[in-house]
């Protein structure tokens, strides 16, 4: 069994000129906890999820939450305004610029093994890509296993 | 081409200072350590490879092609050097663990009621400060996030603050022997010179430099940088009190530290090297920091802080040494001080000996620290210069200590100085540049080497200026 069986093809996806503040309704309105993003060609450029979101509302968030020397910022007093203030200066500006690169991906061919302990270490949908164009074929989530797990009990 | 000709007449005959060469196939042993040696240099200048992988490379080449032994390679590595860089990278990485750093950052844009230029100037003073007394590179590594933060809550652009950080990381870390590599190696590695010869010969000149480079930056950003009332309102709620994170533990570190800065300055007219007192601090601050933990807590803390040690810095610093020891071992520092010599031809007497001396290393330093690498150019120019200083006494023109120090001070100040010529002429431009790019904003290395040469030029200048009124 492979990555193919169990992955999700009916895709919702957003193209890399789609403003962040649209992206942000899409998640908000699924409830989606992340989105791809691809080119006009229909290659996986990257993910644009709601951690994304979170941490261009944050001060200098990208650099403070993903690296660097000081994580932690509590001697700052935002409130909400501050936060939408943040978010204010990116909501026009394509998601092309935001979209989070560093995410794993899977191949429709990974045994199902792969997949799993993909997942399990992600704690998010993975993206299935097709090796040599790098086109978005699916998507995995840890519902779609979870339904397989539970169908067979 | 004067050297190549004294390379070929010198042969192996140069080639005896501390080990017997035994060079692979009877090749000239000054020819092999002079190829590797251009060859290491040249590959470590290119930043293609990582410097620390060139140099242990380089040094390892060396005793393999039998320039020196093993026994003279270890003796050539300056344990002064290691030991005084690693014991104050394990203070510093246990104090910073405190916030005392973002503390101070922030603390010190409340002051100035968090207005533009008093931030900036506020900011420098502080990275100065603790440049001088920690080292360079971890000030900018927790000054710089900060910086960012609140010039992003101003709503006005980085720069100018990140320009004054790099400039004034490297004028502070000219103060004093632990401030900058450059210093570190001059202070380890000649024996004359201490701790609190650095406070009273070089320190006295930064401040004038401090001042005098604040006025470009004011004229060029200074007087422009305005932010809104309620974005400096923004910076003014910030807490300061809440970057603390860790009370005893900073009570602790600045105890530690004061004994460590008594130590540098105490410990000399008692035989303790600067790596005794670094390490020894260390040792106790790793101590106070575990004395509640149970063994394995302890070991979990231990393994931390010995990670922090920045390693590929301590090899690179093996490696240099190797090399150098090998150049020095077939007698090419002699020939290298021959050229040093020759610049002062024609000089009268000591005291122009000295001046033409001082001058030639102080602005062939700045210059070159701007280039390339400042930490393998002072550590080849170290022995060279003491060949010349033996060199001079055999032709019966010997220069007094206070004579030879006026040299060292030139190449300290040039060295440190000409760092900030351009974006790769130290570790801090570099780090600091990393966090801007990564933060969205940026720094070319045109934009900054059309400001900042120009200012590390004037700041030689006032150097040039204090060494000969002082010393010349």
């Amino acid at each position: 069994m492979t990555c193919s069986s169990i992955m999700n093809t009916n895709l919702t996806t957003v193209s890399a000129d789609t403003k962040v503040g649209a992206t942000i309704e899409l998640l908000c309105k699924n409830h989606f906890r992340s989105v791809p993003v691809v080119s006009d060609e229909g290659r996986f450029l990257g993910q644009f999820g709601v951690h994304t979101v979170l941490e261009l509302s944050s001060p200098m968030g990208s650099l403070i939450a993903r690296e660097g020397p000081m994580t932690d910022i509590s001697f700052m007093d935002d409130n909400m305004d501050d936060l939408r203030r943040r978010l204010a200066k990116v909501w026009d500006q394509p998601v092309r610029e935001h979209v989070y690169k560093s995410v794993p991906s899977l191949h429709p061919n990974d045994s199902l093994t792969r997949t799993v302990l993909a997942l399990a270490k992600t704690q998010d949908n993975i993206a299935v890509v097709d090796p040599d164009t790098r086109i978005l074929v699916g998507i995995v989530s840890y519902w779609d296993v979870l339904d397989h797990l539970s169908d067979g009990q | 081409m004067n050297l190549l000709l004294s390379m070929l007449q010198h042969g192996a005959g140069a080639a005896a200072t501390h080990s017997e060469p035994h060079v692979i196939f009877g090749m000239n042993p000054l020819w092999v350590a002079a190829i590797v040696f251009v060859a290491s240099y040249a590959v470590i200048m290119s930043e293609k490879y990582n410097r620390a992988m060139v140099a242990l490379l380089g040094g390892g080449l060396m005793i393999l092609l039998g320039v020196l032994d093993q026994h003279a390679a270890i003796n050539a590595i300056d344990w002064n050097t290691l030991g005084l860089l690693c014991g104050m990278m394990m203070i510093v990485a246990i104090t910073r663990r405190s916030g005392v750093f973002q503390y101070l950052a922030i603390w010190s844009a409340k002051k100035v009621k968090a207005s533009p230029w008093g931030i900036l100037v506020m900011l420098s003073l502080v990275t100065a400060i603790l440049s001088a007394l920690l080292d360079n590179v971890t000030t900018v590594l927790l000054i710089a996030p900060v910086t960012l933060l609140i010039t992003e809550e101003l709503n006005i652009k980085p720069y100018p603050f990140l320009f004054a950080e790099i400039v004034f990381s490297n004028i502070g870390g000219t103060a004093t022997l632990i401030g900058d590599p450059p210093n570190i190696l001059i202070g380890s590695l000649v024996e004359s010179i201490t701790f609190n010869d650095f406070l009273v010969h070089v320190a006295p000149v930064v401040p004038v430099v401090f001042i005098a480079t604040l006025f470009p930056i004011w004229l060029i950003w200074g007087r422009k940088l305005k932010a809104t009332d309620r974005a400096r309102e923004r910076v003014m709620r910030f807490h300061e009190a809440d970057a603390i994170k860790d009370v005893p533990l900073l009570k602790k570190s600045l105890f530690v530290l004061s004994l460590v800065l008594i130590g540098f300055v105490a410990g000399h007219p008692m035989g303790l090297e600067p790596a005794t007192v670094a390490m020894t601090g260390a040792a106790l601050l790793l101590l106070l920091d575990n004395l509640k933990n149970n063994a394995e807590e302890q070991d979990k803390s231990v393994h931390h802080t010995a990670g922090e040690v920045e390693w590929v810095t301590i090899f690179f610093f093996v490696g240099l040494f190797v090399i150098v020891g090998a150049l020095e071992n077939a007698g090419g520092l002699e020939l290298l001080a021959g050229q040093v010599l020759a610049l002062t031809e024609g000089a009268a007497d000591a005291t122009e000996v000295t001046s033409t001396l001082a001058m030639a290393v102080l602005w062939i330093s700045a210059v070159a620290s701007a280039v390339v690498d400042n930490i393998p150019f002072v550590a080849t120019m170290i022995p060279t210069l003491q060949e010349t200083f033996e060199q001079l006494k055999e032709s019966g023109v010997g220069l007094s200590y206070a004579q030879e120090h006026a040299v060292w001070w030139s190449l300290s100040l040039g060295a440190c100085l000409g760092g900030n010529g351009s974006l790769i002429g130290a570790s801090a431009n570099l780090i600091v540049a990393g966090f801007a790019e990564r933060a969205g904003h940026p720094i070319r290395f045109v934009t900054f080497l059309k400001t900042a040469f120009p200012m590390m030029l004037m700041s030689v200048a006032i150097a040039a200026v204090y060494l000969w009124l002082r010393y010349l």
